[in-house]
């Protein structure tokens, strides 16, 4: 859910011919055609914007539609994920700026992720996750599951409306399901503009609750890999405020600031992530050989981000700073800019021409506190059952201290009424920091490979 | 004298804020908050002066779907989430 604040929204004094915008006057006169066209319309809409259009027709607002639709394909290299993702989405303005809205996402998954588990100079084989097959990786490489396949639809409804003059409120509920994990979220936000709408404050709370059923069950954290499981599933909880403050600066420039405080409860772990036990001097897999996974089962986190939004002659420039911390220990930095390079000649207060919009983005974080590449045994680790482990461990990069680089263009179609194609190309590279001090055989291999990624995505809207 | 030797720690947030550079994230981050909240007179525009304001590319959220493949994809590849919206968003990914 977005806090977007509508700030731009023309007021009738400045009323533009945007296809998006979501407060269409009524119509001022009170000729036949304007009668006629009004029932027409509402006619065809029926329900309550019939009975007001009835009513008065001379200013019966019209309900509108406004339907996009997108499909995503993310690839990354490697054999790994591969994603196709379809989604639609539906909004209903009343007329009077009430609006509501559905959203439909599909989201298929395949293709060989991380176990967790360090390269070695020899062929490992593994259980698989549901524990009824095993998988072999070669020498040198990086161990992946490839039984990597899910499933994920995701159905989200919104609903939003002017509370009194100078404020909104906006409510929505999702629910997503894999086969092995469930979601359902609930969030409210609210709005209150000031100084002729040139500021606005804007609050929401959002709530969420997961249901993870792993494949095979949830593995004893800390235990020694595929040797069993506890229970059939867990769960988290997961709350988060968001306080946003936005500013219209001057006539081609706004911005933004706003905080998100979140804070997880529950289950945090991954269940198919597990950590090699290695031998201090030789690298070599041993002990145990292979733990499961263990993070806290709580998580806070803080992030600010500020955005600017300047329209030059034509072009805009949207510029984004994100700083984020955790109390796992990882905090990081997002810069994200993006150049909308108009190439028709529209100047003024419309949008119609084509586009091209480049987009950069740098992101770099820490690693969590407890981000191991390995374990080592005899040092944090020591196998068996007298043996100790630490608290929390995981070997997932996600956790781990990378750079990322996403470097794509945008292509925007306009095809008049308010109808736009939009092709965008992303590659997306993560560097991921090189442990130090790699013991034995360890020393000659890539331990954390780079990520590359390619993303694909083709979208169509329209009003209607 | 003592032995005592200083533990490693993170640093806490009153010594993040003495960090020169922390300190003017900081203020950068803030200026257009204090602006705002300063009551700057020239700050905004009037109600006729909103048609470029008004244009879709000046929304600060131009593609909903856009915005939320993202915030899928990076949230399952990244550690951070969050600032613009809410994080999450109901995954098995992360």
């Amino acid at each position: 859910m977005q806090l977007t604040p509508d700030l731009n929204a023309p007021t009738p004094a400045a009323f533009s011919t945007s296809a998006t915008s979501s407060s269409l006057p009524g119509s001022n006169g009170t000729g036949a055609l304007h009668l006629a066209l009004a029932a027409a319309v509402t006619g065809l809409l029926g329900g309550a914007a019939q009975a007001e259009g009835l009513k008065v027709p001379a200013a019966a607002p019209a309900a509108t539609w406004q339907a996009d639709a997108a499909v995503l394909l993310y690839r990354e290299g490697d054999g790994r994920v591969t994603a196709l993702e379809p989604v639609i989405s539906l909004r209903r303005n009343d007329g009077n700026d009430r609006t509501t809205g559905l959203r439909l996402t599909l989201d298929t998954l395949t293709g060989a992720s991380p176990n967790g588990a360090v390269a070695q100079p020899t062929a490992q084989t593994f259980t698989s996750p549901s524990g009824k097959g095993t998988y072999t990786t070669a020498a040198g490489r990086t161990p992946l599951n490839s039984e990597f396949r899910d499933t994920r639809i995701a159905l989200l409804a919104s609903h939003e409306r002017p509370l009194g003059t100078d404020q909104r409120g906006s409510f929505s509920a999702n629910v997503s399901a894999e086969h092995d994990f469930a979601s359902v979220g609930l969030s409210g936000s609210w709005t209150r503009d000031f100084d002729n709408k040139n500021r606005t404050l804007s609050l929401g709370l959002s709530t969420e609750f997961d249901r993870i059923n792993p494949e095979g069950g949830v593995p004893v954290e800390r235990g020694v890999a595929f040797a069993g499981t506890s229970k059939s599933s867990d769960s988290r909880y997961v709350v988060d405020l968001l306080a946003g403050f936005t500013q219209v600066m001057s006539r081609r420039w706004i911005t933004q600031v706003s905080y998100n405080l979140g804070r997880g409860s529950g289950y945090h772990s991954d269940p198919y992530k597990i950590l090699s036990v290695v031998d201090g001097s030789t690298g070599l897999v041993t002990g145990d050989r292979y733990v499961n996974e263990s993070r806290p089962r709580s998580r806070t986190r803080h992030s600010l981000n500020v955005q600017s939004k300047w329209h030059l002659t034509q072009d805009v420039v949207d510029l984004s700073y994100r700083y984020y911390r955790d109390d796992w220990g990882i905090s990081a930095h997002t810069l994200d800019g993006r150049y909308r390079w108009e190439l028709g000649s529209h100047g003024g207060s419309g949008d119609g021409g084509p586009y091209i919009e480049p987009h950069l983005r740098w992101y770099r974080q820490s690693a969590a506190d407890f981000y191991r590449t390995w374990l080592t045994e005899g040092g944090e680790y020591v196998s068996g059952a007298a043996g100790r482990s630490p608290a929390y461990a995981s070997a997932d990069t996600r956790l781990a201290a990378f750079t990322g680089q996403t470097l794509g263009v945008k292509l925007g179609l306009p095809t008049g009424q308010g109808r736009e194609w939009t092709l965008r190309v992303e590659t997306y590279r993560q560097k991921i920091d090189q442990p130090a001090n790699a013991p034995g055989a360890l020393r000659s291999l890539d331990l954390t490979p780079d990520l590359k990624a390619f993303t694909l995505m083709v979208g169509y809207s329209r009003p209607f | 004298m003592s032995t005592l030797a200083p533990t490693p720690m993170r640093p806490s947030l009153p010594v993040l804020c003495r960090s020169r550079r922390v300190r003017l994230g900081l203020g950068l981050m803030a200026l257009p908050a204090l602006l705002a909240l300063g009551g700057c007179g020239s700050l905004g525009v009037q109600p006729w002066e909103r048609d470029l304001l008004a244009k879709p590319s000046m929304q600060l959220t131009v593609s909903p779907l856009e915005a939320a493949a993202d915030d899928h994809t990076y949230f399952s590849k990244e550690a951070a989430t969050g600032g613009r919206s809410f994080g999450g968003g109901g995954c098995g990914c992360n």
